[in-house]
């Protein structure tokens, strides 16, 4: 019996089972002894929290599959391509007709785990609290194409184009004719150019909090977008830069109606008001809340149970959503989640997030539903890292920082901390920048174990640190970054001497902990919007930023960072970006991954025209997938969610 | 009495102080401020400023010393304002009340269930003390007893998953407005609740009952000629009462501060789940609120409990 299988359900029932008699019988009823068997069971199950040298380390729940693999989906979407000779206004592929004679006449019921926090998605930092319940309503410029995720396409652009006058390089972008705004208004240049200002807002004005939108301040200056007409708008940037466009499809960068926004204190615009109120509120010249053009409004919110959409009948993607309705159950806990999606009270989850939705729990459901349910699991969608506090002992001495970038063992720590689920940490998304089997060849901290520990250990000779040294770890009080710090510390323990004592908090303790340098060994997951590079600069190299609170800075990173921001060329900036990467691989820096984790996900079997996005960030606007009731069941050998 | 009454009442407020300073030292000492998970969230991405925390505690008054945040809040107090919840922006007593409303429920369902199963169970063990039917009330007590509810609780939820394939609603229905709707989503947590409750109960009721049975009045009233049942119903039980009721208050006192795994597992959306995302938001006029009105229910309530023995057992008198 594998460790997964302790948990399942039907051993929980026995041991609860098991648990009821042996109760009966210590207690001195006359209660008939347990079976031997379900004891074992029973005591199996409690032994099996610690990692254990002997439990089976690896669940392939696709182990065989022929069919394309979520493996698969992601590597084609390594590279976003933007397209940018978008289609006809009134060209509409087959999937969408397809879709609109399924139409489903009702509320289509997804599963959700958080209430949310603010309604503004410029301003908010979350995607479960902010973009999850408020980017159904809005569209952006451009988006991720949600048939071809790793494709740029328009949203409510129809199509743009770059150009260069004099010193001045931008893209000039057409409106879709037909986008209006939910209370009727039409979507404008001056409402582009007014969001943008928005979003960039924070470069002339202090105490403006864009944390998810900030990204794209690094490509366009307050102020510089322009309306040509009505229906055209000029964005020049700052210099010509490849990580524009894929920052600005992404699902954060939101298109405002001007009219109603600037109206808007940012209280008013954090709050949730549904749409009947809203559009009431702006009718009457005093606007209260946000609306936008997206495929969805808001028509119920009731906190601690969940949200209800309607469909936008006039959006201007006509025919889309296809559905009635969206309703979003909260549900925090996982049993009740998972119940809930094998007896069809849900349809799917809203999102794949590790730790909520755990993927060897959503492979173990597609088998329990007999593949009713289908999980989907998501590769690479967070990373799991090491905070050095290079400003105090022992992480000031770059020795002992590249000793802990080799001594990690990222193997064991995909193997025994998530099972499988995901694969060695690398500094950039996998398969982006750095090739992981190259990585494998020639640098030991990723192949050759014996050479990187005794380059390791030599290390801390040199820092006199030779009979290693005691550190506590801060480390978030869930899954994986609490597994991975039960792996790595009795790991190091063995191959270092490095005595680990893991002090478990909540999230908002280990940041603090982090950022005011109480802790000098941090661990925590991290989720990426974009699998650009950009967005792991950002987080965590830029200057002043949480993820790099003492600001470890480095001149030639400095350099390539810039380097890489500005260069067009695809070759040329993959080119930096490697010298980038083989600087970070030394094993200086304040931040050292550990494994990239997958997330998970499940839908029903009948949900059509749904592809694995990117990252868990993108693609949320659920105007593209349908219900098929008519699909015939999947033949028993293919795994995983099929489109 | 009335005197008693107005002393105890004048005890609850350095009682119910005490608590929110507790609760407000423990919370200052821990790090971390509702800014840091509204700014990150739990899928902690994005890039965050220094700059961003800052602001944001600034706009949510964490920037201010301790003792000021805690005075200005029990000033609010005094004045009747329990403060805003920082994740939500809108006034505590708001969010409470619905909440509060379907907790009350839960609990009263709870207590209920647990009283009309743990009294006859009680009784019953303690006329057939040593017995099989004995043995057996004992079994399913220190059952209800040992397992946690929250375990209890998803048992329950997988065993109906894959048993029946069925699982409770997950849309609360008010009780007014849709009773059995309401009934089909509480029903389930009260009980799981309720087993747990009434494990105890029974317990205490069985213990009472030995004791009161082996007094002097019992042998008298049975050598009257009265009916046993007569004996246990208006003699024994109404004696052995008063240990159950103290019992059943501390436990409705408790449930009324949330049950809160419970909660979670039945998508009850009340104090529990309220209390549990407020402390994950770091949402502190949430968690002093909370805290305090459970304060208030458990001091209010033990002194209901404490006139009701007075009511029930004429020999106590307050002075």
């Amino acid at each position: 019996m594998i460790v997964r299988d302790l948990w399942h359900p039907r051993t929980l029932l026995a041991a609860g089972a098991g648990a009821a008699l042996l109760a009966a019988v210590a207690c001195g009823g006359t209660a008939a002894p347990a079976p031997a068997q379900t004891g074992d069971t029973g005591g199996s199950s409690t032994g099996s929290s610690q990692p254990s040298a002997a439990a089976t380390p690896t669940l392939d729940p696709f182990a065989g599959v022929q069919e394309p693999t979520p493996t698969a989906n992601l590597a084609a979407t390594n590279t976003p391509v933007p397209v940018p000779t978008a289609m006809a206004v009134d060209e509409r592929p087959e999937w969408w007709i397809e879709g609109e004679s399924k139409h489903y006449r009702g509320d289509f019921p997804l599963v959700a785990t958080s209430n949310p926090g603010f309604w503004d998605v410029h301003y908010g930092g979350s995607m479960n609290t902010v973009l999850i319940p408020s980017g159904p309503r809005f569209n952006q410029l451009l988006e991720y194409n949600p048939v071809s995720p790793g494709e740029i396409i328009g949203d409510l652009a129809v199509s743009w184009e770059s150009y260069e006058d004099g010193d001045e390089f931008g893209y000039i972008f057409n409106l879709h004719p037909d986008a209006n705004f939910s209370d009727g208004q039409p979507v404008t240049a001056d409402d582009v150019v007014f969001s943008i200002n928005r979003i960039t807002l924070g470069q002339v004005e202090e105490g403006v909090l864009r944390a998810r939108t900030g990204f794209l301040n690094n490509f366009v200056k307050y102020g510089t977008a322009s309306a040509i007409d009505d229906k055209t708008v000029k964005i020049p940037l700052r210099f010509p830069a490849a990580g524009f466009l894929p920052n600005l499809a992404s699902d954060y960068m939101k298109i405002y109606p001007k009219h109603v926004a600037e109206n808007l204190t940012q209280e008013q615009a954090n709050k949730g008001v549904v749409q009947v109120e809203a559009v009431k509120a702006i009718n009457a010249g005093t606007p209260t809340s946000l609306i936008g053009s997206g495929p969805w409004m808001l028509r119920e919110w009731e906190k601690d149970v969940g949200y209800t959409f309607d469909r936008n009948p006039n959006y201007f993607k006509e025919g889309r959503p296809f559905f009635d309705g969206l309703r979003i159950f909260l549900i925090r806990d996982t049993a009740r989640r998972i119940s809930a999606l094998q007896t069809g009270q849900v349809f799917g989850t809203y999102q794949p997030v590790t730790g909520s939705n755990r993927p060897e729990d959503m492979a173990r459901l597609e088998e329990d539903s007999n593949g009713q349910v289908r999980a989907f699991i998501l590769e690479a969608s967070g990373i799991q890292a090491f905070f050095l506090n290079h400003d105090k002992p022992p992480f000031d001495d770059a020795r002992v920082r590249r000793a802990f970038y080799l001594g990690l063992d990222r193997d064991l720590g995909v193997e025994k901390s998530i099972l499988g689920f995901g694969q060695p940490g690398t500094f950039f998304a996998p398969g982006v920048v750095e090739d992981l089997e190259g990585l494998r060849a020639t640098n030991p901290a990723y192949g050759d174990r014996e050479a990187a520990l005794t380059e390791a250990r030599q290390l801390l000779a040199d820092a006199g640190l030779a009979d290693g040294f005691e550190i506590t770890l801060n480390v978030v009080n869930s899954n994986p970054s609490l597994s991975s710090a039960e792996v790595v510390a009795p790991q190091m323990r063995e191959d270092l001497n490095i005595d680990i004592v893991i002090e478990p908090t909540d999230l908002a303790t280990m940041y603090v902990g982090l950022r005011d340098g109480v802790a000098n060994f941090n661990s925590v997951g991290t989720g990426i919007i974009l699998r650009d590079p950009g967005d792991i600069i950002n987080q965590f190299y830029l200057q002043d930023v949480l993820r790099n609170p003492h600001n470890w800075q480095n001149d030639r990173v400095d350099e390539l960072i810039n380097l890489q921001n500005r260069e067009v060329d695809p070759a040329a900036r993959q080119a930096h970006l490697e010298e980038l990467a083989g600087i970070l691989h030394q094993g200086e820096s304040h931040w050292l991954p550990y494994f990239w984790y997958s997330s998970g996900g499940a839908l029903d079997y009948r949900i059509r025209n749904f592809y694995y996005p990117a990252t868990v960030q993108l693609i949320k606007k659920w105007d593209h997938v349908w219900f098929d009731e008519d699909r015939a069941p999947l033949p028993a050998g293919v795994k995983g969610y099929q489109p | 009495m009335y005197q008693y009454l107005f002393r105890r009442l004048l005890l609850f407020v350095p009682t119910m102080l005490l608590a929110t300073i507790m609760v407000f030292a423990l919370f200052s000492i821990v790090p971390g401020d509702a800014a840091v998970f509204l700014l990150t969230g739990e899928d902690a991405g994005g890039r965050v400023t220094n700059d961003d925390f800052e602001r944001l505690r600034s706009d949510l008054g964490l920037d201010r010393p301790v003792y000021i945040q805690y005075a200005d809040w029990l000033w609010g107090v005094v004045q009747g304002d329990l403060g805003n919840s920082l994740y939500y922006g809108s006034p505590f007593g708001l969010e409470l009340l619905e909440r509060f409303a379907r907790t009350f429920e839960l609990a009263v369902l709870a207590i209920v269930m647990a009283f009309i199963a743990a009294v006859p169970l009680g009784i019953l063990s303690a006329m057939k003390q040593d017995s099989g039917v004995d043995y057996a009330s004992r079994v399913i007590a220190l059952l209800g007893i040992a397992m946690p509810t929250f375990w209890i609780g998803v048992l329950v939820i997988y065993g109906l998953t894959y048993g029946f394939n069925w699982g409770p609603p997950l849309v609360y229905a008010h009780l007014w407005e849709a009773p059995w709707e309401n009934l089909k989503l509480m029903l389930l947590p009260a009980a799981v609740v309720g087993f747990h409750d009434m494990a105890f109960t029974a317990r205490v009721t069985r213990s009472a009952m030995l004791e009161v049975m082996r007094e002097d009045y019992m042998r008298t009233a049975r050598s009257k000629g009265l009916r046993e049942w007569v004996v246990v119903s208006r003699h024994a039980l109404k004696n052995a009462l008063l240990p159950v009721i103290t019992v059943s208050g501390y436990q409705f006192g408790r449930l009324l501060g949330g049950v809160i795994i419970v909660e979670q597992i039945f998508v009850v959306p009340g104090v529990g789940t309220f209390l549990i995302d407020g402390i994950r938001h770091r949402d502190f006029p949430v968690i002093q609120g909370v805290i305090l009105m459970t304060a208030a229910v458990v001091l209010l309530l033990n002194l209901v409990i404490d006139m009701l023995y007075g009511i029930l057992d004429p020999r106590i008198r307050y002075s």
